[in-house]
């Protein structure tokens, strides 16, 4: 696996695997089963960055499975980068410093590679936010940042002195390249990550025919195009599979590189296209 | 604190139920029996009041109240419905129910019928992500939203029916927090519970709302100048007012101050996020714009946009539009047609360049 550097230092590997499935239809037990091979599949086969969030309801597990892992020696803590989330429903008790010591327990660990607030929640974020400051600082997470934000929360933090995240996480994809967004991150030395990575494949990516073309130039798959497009230019896409052929796709994408032309063809594909409607998740937004 | 299930928590119950009354049982057998007796009555009347309930949700009456809802794609439906990016959408009540039609162009009609200034305000909280980057975002004013807040006094006409309609498309988690919807969160699961008389539409119900689909003017002249009386009539009574001649006094200046604030917030949430937001007076026939006099208007309306719109967005003025005072794109005095919507909405979408 392959590394970035975040602006503290701090060494964040290139690709994350997601890790909810509270969006997954099945038996609870089958799907903890469904995620348990799946993680120890990615371990085994060089994926070192896991994402979790408390909504996601499986930090417990997540902590059991990683237990596991490092008693059979799967892999060790210091080789994991782990990221977890502070929800909406934490963020309105307004008491960062249980919150992180909830989720050590529950995943069973000292620290937390990088703790992010799933939402600026509005009225309540800006006060969390500068609690994560002193959580950052006495050790117990490695890194900070925020998720679904925008350039106008940028210049809240700004207005407000406060720090500006380590990382922050947005939906990103062909489909969705918010250009002035990730340029103001890069002059804020903010790594971006990009959840809904591949835009869940929908039809209209899946079919698209730049994509598809460019799947055939390279003999990979548009999965592969796409991950390729953000390691290429430095966002760290966050996939989500429990499928080992899936898993083992979304990884193997060192071997090629995309040329600056096919770059650009994929940037252009852009029509600000969000799948996650964010201020249903986060009214007020 | 873990959650514990709701089937969990019933079995739990009876299982609890049971252990009592078997102890009891063993203790006098004649309490245990009428215990058991008292348990199956419960059981049979919540059985009981439970089909009643799915039966009153199949009337007419149960069914307008949520009619107008449907347009609304949650947090439980957005994976899959995949329309994004909305041009344009509209909040108000229902005169930009009737007001807004949108043909070949991406766009979503947000009114529900009876909808207050302050229930707009949580609609585009709520949704807003579905609109695109600098989307339009109309916002209707009507004669009275300048005072709407008033209506927060009268339960008579904001009762928990109105505002089960907000609770039922917007987050359990985020209405929690609104204590007008949080009192209403479960009437569109439970009626019967909130509103017993409504199992008299059990034995006489209402007819089905089909107003939306009416396309021509069934009101002759005389008909029309008694709807517009009847509209007048109306507000007076909703609002306690003797005329519409009265000057905006020190009570009224609260609603309206509230209203202004309000507005204002609307304005100022839809500019930092990068809409363009644009305050609308929809139109309305002659026979019903003519009941209000100048001074009314200038008040309650036009000095409210004034006020409200200190970041100078566009405001546009159908009321008198000549072009929309035919009664024929009516169905009253007040509400467009089909073919009125078309009419109206396509003119609204040149004026604002749109289409």
């Amino acid at each position: 696996m392959e590394y970035l550097q975040l602006s503290n230092g701090i060494s964040i590997p290139t690709q994350m695997m997601g890790t909810s499935i509270c969006d997954m239809k099945g038996k609870k037990a089958e799907l903890f089963a469904l995620l348990e091979r799946a993680l120890i599949y990615a371990a085994q086969t060089d994926t070192v960055g896991f994402d979790t969030a408390r909504d996601y309801a499986n930090e417990p597990l997540l902590g059991k499975i990683f237990s596991k892992m490092y008693r059979n020696k799967i892999m060790r803590r210091e080789n994991v980068f782990i990221t977890t989330k502070v929800g909406n429903g934490q963020q309105y008790l307004r008491n960062m410093k249980h919150e992180i010591d909830l989720s050590l327990k529950a995943l069973k660990t000292d620290y937390i590679d990088l703790w992010l607030l799933h939402w600026p929640l509005p009225d309540y974020w800006l006060d969390n936010w500068s609690q994560m400051q002193d959580i950052y600082k006495s050790g117990k997470v490695r890194a900070i940042g925020i998720a679904n934000c925008r350039e106008r929360h940028i210049e809240m933090l700004k207005q407000a002195h406060l720090p500006m995240p380590h990382v922050i996480q947005i939906e990103y994809h062909p489909f969705r390249t918010v250009p002035s967004f990730v340029a103001l991150c890069r002059k804020e030395k903010i790594q971006l990550e990009a959840y809904s990575a591949n835009c869940l494949m929908l039809p209209f990516v899946k079919g698209n025919p730049t994509l598809n073309e460019l799947a055939a130039k390279y003999h990979k798959t548009v999965t592969q195009i796409i991950m390729c497009w953000h390691v290429q230019q430095g966002v760290i896409p966050i996939f989500r599979s429990f499928n080992p052929a899936h898993i083992s796709e979304n990884v193997d994408i060192h071997k090629f590189t995309l040329t600056d032309e096919d770059m650009q063809r994929i940037f252009a594909l852009d029509r600000d296209y969000k799948f996650h409607p964010e201020s249903l998740n986060c009214p007020g937004y | 604190m873990r959650r514990i299930g709701k089937k969990k928590l019933v079995m739990a119950v009876l299982v609890l139920v049971l252990l009592i009354t078997t102890i009891v049982c063993f203790i006098d057998v004649v309490w245990g029996i009428i215990l058991f007796a008292l348990y199956a009555l419960c059981l049979c009347a919540l059985t009981v009041g439970l089909l009643l309930n799915k039966c009153v949700k199949k009337t007419n009456w149960y069914k307008n109240l949520f009619r107008h809802t449907e347009q609304f794609v949650s947090n439980a439906g957005y994976r899959d419905n995949l329309i994004r990016n909305y041009e344009i959408v509209n909040l108000g009540s229902n005169p930009a129910l009737f007001a807004f039609f949108y043909e070949n162009i991406n766009g979503q009609n947000w009114s529900t019928g009876s909808q207050g200034l302050d229930m707009d305000f949580e609609i585009l909280k709520y949704f807003h992500s579905y609109l695109k980057t600098g989307g339009t975002v109309l916002i209707p004013i009507m004669p009275f939203t300048s005072i709407s807040p008033y209506l927060k006094n009268k339960p008579a006409y904001w009762d928990k029916s109105y505002y089960a309609k907000f609770a039922k498309i917007l987050d359990l988690g985020y209405i929690d927090r609104i204590p007008e919807l949080n009192r209403s969160k479960y009437f569109s699961r439970f009626p019967l519970l909130y509103k017993p008389t409504s199992l008299l539409y059990l034995l006489h119900d209402i007819a089905p709302d089909t107003r939306y689909l009416i396309s021509e003017q069934p009101m002759m002249a005389m008909e029309l100048e008694q709807d517009a009386n009847r509209w007048i009539e109306g507000w007076l009574k909703e609002f306690d007012m003797k005329s519409l001649d009265i000057p905006l006094t020190e009570e009224w200046k609260k609603y309206y101050d509230e209203s202004v604030t309000l507005l204002r917030s609307m304005i100022s949430y839809c500019l930092e996020r990068n809409y363009q937001p644009v305050l609308i007076c929809p139109p309305m026939t002659d026979y019903l714009s003519k009941k209000f006099p100048q001074q009314y208007r200038q008040a309650y309306v036009l000095d409210f946009v004034r006020e409200s719109n200190t970041a100078n967005i566009p405001f546009l003025d159908y009321t008198n539009y000549a072009e929309f005072q035919d009664p024929a794109l009516y169905f009253n005095s007040f509400f467009l047609n089909l073919r009125g919507r078309k009419l109206f909405t396509r003119r609204l979408l040149k004026d604002l360049k749109i289409q």
